[in-house]
């Protein structure tokens, strides 16, 4: 079996961190998610001695986590090449999708406390990489009940429609935000999380463009939670609702405070662009675990006395998988690289050693809003815009994370199906891991928004 | 406007039955699959209280095990072959491991008034009789599938059961995997290899009664999807049967009535699958009149209604199909088209598997989850690809005469 790493460009470091994710992925959070599919009540995957905790632990053990956060506070970003990321992701994505997500998504909350004004926010960052014990973990509270993949919906013009306005409200009183609503039980970590990207309704006039951002600590009065998601696939995925009911959220807690951010705009097209690159990298891997099965299932099996690999019809199906597989993967890493670049150099690269150049960039960025809002009302009363749609997009990059992700999960779906196939009647028990591989795929063409909904978004860019 | 039903069924009676096989379908396979599904063991399938045998008492009570047996047998003799399509569509839209099972066990009983034994067709007397206790279901190994078991005999693998002649009996050995209905089934319908000690080995269809010596049944077995399907390997160890239970399958009467029951057998196949994809395509369009999104249900969404469209026309095309094999079968009973039947079988299961995909597409978050049905038929019809023969084999098979 041999792949060819055609980045040719990755350094001792990076090959080494490879080979660390690789073995972790491989010994820990494989059979965990194995056994973790397994259970038939899903609150059974959180009990005390689950494998789940085995595989946060050994993840932070390793120190994989802080691949996100910056050198400032603790971590390794900007340390490292923006290959970093991209390449653990990979790793997990092989060895797991369902898990995967979870590490991934575990870090967003603390990643995004570097931007916040107020130290006691930044801190947490430093605490998470600090956490061995798994006793931190974040959540992307974003999707709702009535409200879900309309969501990605607000990185096109279409966002400003009031008709998709979130329904979770943050009314600012005092010194205080007052929070409303239901996240629905697609948010991973959603049971689990301690914190939370929390996307709150701001000005509901202006549909989901009028949202913020709060890094909301989920241990405040008011915050309950569903029970955890029964689901096809991705079952090791912690999934669950968080309801909100009259929440006081100090203010501090609000890091983007000025609608607009999941505008059509260079910050919400980042934010799709990294999300979606990440599920890219993440399930273009997944794809070629399920490739890897069924070439090695091919090549100790016979059917009817030959062996399965020796069949050109079979080897005609295995090298037209590779080659998806590689497409799908090749295209994955090199568009993460290019999101995950732009969180290094030279933002971040500048400021490895200094805290206060975050809290700058943090301020700079609510600064950079407040100008877009009054840029963009100046600009619909100049023009007499009053049509949403009339509206157009100022930044439209996140289509490459979108083109990625479309194309590694359904690479994903597609291939895992043909091992199927080539597996025949094995794969038709719970047992078999191209079984379990082939519904986690199937989950990842909704997961992170459904992929035409996706598209729709993203065509205004073209 | 609603979308028209073009099915059409001539005979009267037919008519009926298919309307009573819908609301039978409806009211308890499609609950009882749905139970049998979240069951965490597969030993729950036949558990004292298992829905299942409300669901085998009520089909037998409405006589839906007796038509293609013979009328001077207790059963209903040949019916509206259109009407027999519908009504396995209808089973396999309620719950697609219900439906091969309740199939399975009609076309071994089939199979066994095919043999002619007194003792045998005693047997196929009360199982058309039996509408109560349900002590009486046929059971057919995985093999027996739409390709008939001639093809096999040549050029498939030999069969797995062999039997050797002891005096007016026969003994058996062997292990069959992934047996349908196993663990609750009273007789078994199989090829076997016998071979008497001086001639050459010739091949048999027998039927075993299961509750004789020297039987085991393995344990249930955990499937990926139409878990309320029992199956399990039976294994025989010098198990004894009397010798009329076997006939040679290159006899020439007995070898074309086989191949009219594999042809049945098919085309309920094909036809569950189909019900199972009309279900999935069913529910998505009633979804998307519900669910809002943007500010309107999905369904004035252009993009929704093309899937609908997409799907709605890919079912029809499988239906079509369907319904042609079963007007030929009807008029050529005795020599099925098997490329045909492989081909309605590829194209049923892979137009299931399609369909559940984009209904769930549709359904989005909700569509992956235990709360709605839509997981459930996906992970049920992409079992279909694969049983009842690889459809990737079943394609290389059907070309080989061409």
């Amino acid at each position: 079996m041999g792949y060819l790493d055609l980045d040719t460009v990755l350094c001792r470091r990076l090959c080494k961190l490879q080979q660390t994710a690789r073995e972790f992925g491989m010994q820990v959070v494989r059979p965990a998610g194995i056994k973790l599919d397994k259970f038939t009540d899903p609150k059974d995957t959180l009990a005390p001695g689950s494998p789940l905790w085995a595989v946060f632990k050994g993840f932070r053990e390793l120190g994989l986590h802080k691949a996100m956060i910056p050198k400032a506070f603790g971590g390794t970003l900007g340390d490292y090449p923006s290959l970093a990321t991209p390449l653990i992701n990979e790793q997990m994505g092989y060895a797991d999708g369902g898990l995967s997500i979870s590490l991934l998504v575990s870090t967003m909350p603390f990643a995004f406390a570097v931007l916040s004004p107020h130290k006691e926010v930044r801190n947490w960052a430093r605490e998470y990489v600090e956490d061995k014990s798994a006793s931190m973990i974040g959540c992307w509270a974003i999707t709702e009940p009535d409200h879900g993949t309309d969501w990605v919906m607000g990185t096109s013009s279409a966002g400003c429609d009031p008709c998709t306005a979130p329904g979770l409200t943050a009314v600012k009183k005092g010194d205080e935000y007052i929070i409303n609503g239901w996240k629905s039980a697609w948010v991973s970590n959603g049971t689990i999380a301690t914190h939370a990207v929390l996307h709150v309704g701001l000005d509901s006039s202006r549909g989901v463009h009028g949202s913020g951002i709060a890094l909301c600590p989920l241990h405040l009065p008011g915050i309950s939670r569903g029970a955890p998601l029964n689901k096809i696939g991705q079952r090791p995925l912690n999934q669950g609702e968080i309801i909100f009911d009259e929440v006081k959220m100090p203010a501090k807690y609000m890091l983007l405070a000025v609608p607009g951010f999941f505008g059509a705009n260079l910050f919400g097209h980042t934010f799709l662009g990294l999300a979606n690159s990440s599920m890219g990298v993440t399930f273009a891997s997944q794809a070629q675990a399920s490739f890897d099965e069924a070439l090695f299932f091919a090549k100790n099996n016979t059917l009817n006395g030959t062996s399965l690999v020796q069949r050109p019809d079979i080897k005609i199906r295995l090298f037209r998988m590779f080659a998806k597989v590689e497409a799908a993967r090749l295209l994955a890493r090199k568009v993460s690289d290019h999101f995950f670049g732009l969180l290094s150099p030279p933002l971040v690269g500048a400021a490895t050693k200094r805290q206060i150049t975050f809290w700058a960039l943090g301020k700079a960025l609510n600064a950079y809003f407040t100008a877009f809002d009054r840029y963009e009302k100046v600009r619909q009363i100049s023009k007499n815009i009053t049509h949403p749609d009339e509206s157009t997009g100022m930044m439209d990059w996140g289509k490459y994370g979108v083109l990625s992700k479309i194309t590694a999960t359904e690479t994903a779906v597609e291939v895992a199906g043909q091992a199927m196939q080539i597996f025949g009647e094995k794969a038709l028990s719970p047992d078999c891991v191209i079984d379990k591989m082939f519904r986690d795929a199937r989950s990842s063409t909704i997961e992170d928004g459904v992929n035409d909904a996706l598209a729709i978004a993203s065509c205004e860019g073209l | 406007m609603p979308i028209r039903d073009i099915d059409i069924i001539t005979d009267r009676q037919s008519a009926a039955m298919q309307k009573e096989v819908k609301g039978f379908a409806a009211k308890l396979v499609r609950p009882a699959g749905i139970e049998l599904d979240l069951a965490a063991a597969p030993e729950a399938i036949f558990a004292k209280n298992s829905p299942l045998w409300g669901v085998f008492a009520a089909y037998r009570k409405l006589d839906l095990h007796l038509p293609g047996i013979d009328e001077k047998l207790g059963g209903m003799g040949q019916i509206d072959p259109h009407a027999r399509v519908l009504m396995a569509q209808s089973l396999g839209h309620a719950d697609m491991g219900l439906a091969i099972s309740l199939m399975v066990s009609d076309n071994a009983f089939g199979h066994i008034a095919l043999l002619g034994d007194k003792a045998l067709l005693k047997a196929v007397g009360d199982y058309c009789a039996d509408s109560t206790s349900c002590s009486l279901i046929g059971s057919l190994p995985a093999s027996f599938g739409v390709l008939p078991l001639t093809y096999e005999a040549t050029k498939g693998p030999a069969p797995a059961l062999t039997a050797r002649p002891k005096g007016k009996q026969l003994e058996i050995s062997g292990q069959l995997p992934r047996v349908f209905n196993a663990n609750i089934a009273s007789h078994l319908i199989t090829d076997i290899l016998v071979e008497p000690p001086d001639l050459p080995p010739w091949h048999g269809l027998a039927a075993i009664p299961l509750e004789i010596k020297g039987v085991t049944r393995g344990n249930p077995q955990a499937k990926t999807g139409q878990r309320s399907l029992n199956q399990a390997s039976l294994s025989f160890e010098n198990a004894r049967i009397p010798a009329a239970f076997v006939q040679n399958l290159a006899n020439p009467g007995f070898y074309e009535s086989v191949e009219r029951l594999t042809a049945e057998r098919a085309q309920f196949i094909v036809s569950a699958y189909n019900g199972a994809a009309l279900c999935a395509w069913e529910e998505a369009l009633a979804y998307s009149k519900k669910r809002v999104q943007g500010g309107t249900p999905i369904f004035n969404h252009k993009n929704i209604r093309f899937q609908l469209f997409d799907m709605f026309k890919k079912i029809e095309a499988s239906r079509s199909f369907a319904q042609r094999i079963a007007s030929y079968n009807a008029v050529n009973p005795k020599s099925p088209s098997y490329p045909h039947a492989a081909g309605a079988k590829c194209l049923a299961t892979e137009t299931a598997v399609d369909v559940a995909s984009q209904a769930i597409q549709i359904f989005g978050g909700y569509g992956l989850t235990k709360e709605f049905p839509l997981e459930k038929i996906f992970r049920d019809a992409r079992v279909g690809m694969i049983e009842h023969g690889i459809n990737e084999e079943l394609a290389l098979k059907a070309m080989e005469g061409a």
